[in-house]
């Protein structure tokens, strides 16, 4: 199961004395990669989230955007089916949170399901081609 | 194993990359060397007191400042950094078994501890300490060092794994004072008081302690050694057990 599914939790998780290439090689290692695959891999995806250039600085560096940017791809290192982000523009300014928007559509386009939650209505309008609203706990529409 | 390597890698590479985290490791214990040195060594001329067999007081004081250094455990405050910051719940999310999550971070314990155990030998030398039970002596004495850093590590491992707060983590690393005034610290066992004495047989650290010097001040002597490594295997054995089974359960 985890090897279909990929997570990006509401608070952005990362090892603020690692690199972002070096969270990402990580990442996929741990997902049974191997080391050259693993390095390619980090490459495909600091290129797809837009991080290359500052994928060998310490992700304690990185703005909000930047680091839940990278966040989205360690949640993809294994090229899962279905990507759940936890309201993933929480606490973004608003350009960040456009770049953010890219990046999801992009992600989507390369085939990932995305499984989004969010409390920005013209988020989920903008990303969401199906719709749940939830209260308290349950899907009310 | 192969998880193990990657997740132990990447604590080598955190140690190397926060000198300010590893230095007062260091620094702190050789600071109690010399402060302790300095209080006692005119009471424990080298000349008139037998137990320290020809050495100076510094080389009676070495193994507690070796203990200190290898008591801070930071491997298991940067574990707890990361449950608190969430990345933890990342490398969770991995299909790596939860034992190699457990285990990987101990992995650079021992090796950043026998570095600085050398480290600390190497600056006693020009004090006049001498290893006298030689080469095997040191190599024993390093190997003692890492092995109680792995077992400490992991028991503050477990006070993150359970509480998941850092100030918890942080104060039970302190636990390791009472432990180490309760040994034979500033002289033999036979010389302490009574109620001390007996304190001081029932403390485990008492063994390490006492393995440590008779490495330093006599040839190698394993009667003196034996209950040191018999403590520390222990210590090794059971913490990183307790850590793997608070690991399967951690939720």
């Amino acid at each position: 199961m985890r090897h279909k599914i990929g997570v990006a939790l509401q608070d952005v998780g990362l090892d603020p004395r690692q690199s972002g290439r070096e969270i990402l090689v990580l990442q996929a290692r741990l997902f049974g990669l191997s080391t050259a695959a693993a390095a390619t891999r980090a490459e495909e995806l600091l290129e797809l989230v837009d991080l290359t250039d500052a994928a060998d600085r310490r992700t304690k560096t990185y703005s909000g955007g930047m680091k839940r940017r990278l966040d989205l791809a360690s949640a993809l290192v294994h090229r899962p089916d279905v990507l759940f982000l936890d309201e993933p523009t929480t606490g973004l300014d608003p350009a960040s949170r456009l770049v953010v928007w890219e990046e999801v559509r992009r992600i989507n386009a390369l085939g990932v399901t995305v499984f989004l939650t969010t409390q920005y209505l013209e988020e989920a309008d903008q990303l969401c081609s199906r719709l749940a609203i939830i209260d308290s706990g349950r899907i009310v529409r | 194993m192969n998880a193990l390597k990657v997740i132990g890698g990447r604590g080598l590479r955190e140690a190397w990359r926060t000198p300010d985290a590893l230095l007062p490791t260091l620094l702190i214990p050789l600071f109690f060397l010399v402060v302790n040195v300095g209080q006692a060594a005119r009471i424990f001329p080298t000349d008139t007191t037998p137990f320290l067999r020809g050495q100076n007081y510094g080389a009676f004081q070495l193994p507690a400042t070796i203990l200190l250094a290898a008591s801070f455990g930071t491997a298991a405050l940067y574990l707890v950094e990361e449950i608190e910051n969430r990345y933890f719940d990342k490398i969770r999310a991995t299909p790596v078994s939860r034992t190699s999550i457990a285990l990987g971070r101990l992995i650079s314990e021992p090796i950043k501890i026998a570095a600085m155990t050398v480290v600390i030998i190497v600056v006693a030398l020009p004090f006049g300490v001498r290893l006298a039970s030689g080469i095997v002596g040191v190599l024993l004495l390093v190997l003692q060092a890492a092995g109680w850093a792995t077992g400490y590590a992991a028991f503050l491992q477990f006070v993150a794994l359970k509480t998941r707060s850092s100030a918890a983590t942080n104060s039970a690393g302190l636990v390791f004072f009472p432990l180490l005034f309760l040994t034979p610290n500033f002289v033999p066992r036979d010389l302490l008081t009574d109620v001390m004495e007996v304190a001081a047989t029932l403390n485990p650290v008492t063994y390490v302690t006492e393995a440590m010097r008779s490495l330093i001040l006599e040839p190698l002597n394993w009667s003196a050694i034996a209950p040191g490594f018999i403590v520390v295997a222990a210590f090794v054995g059971v913490m990183p057990a307790i850590n793997v089974r608070v690991m399967s359960k951690y939720d």
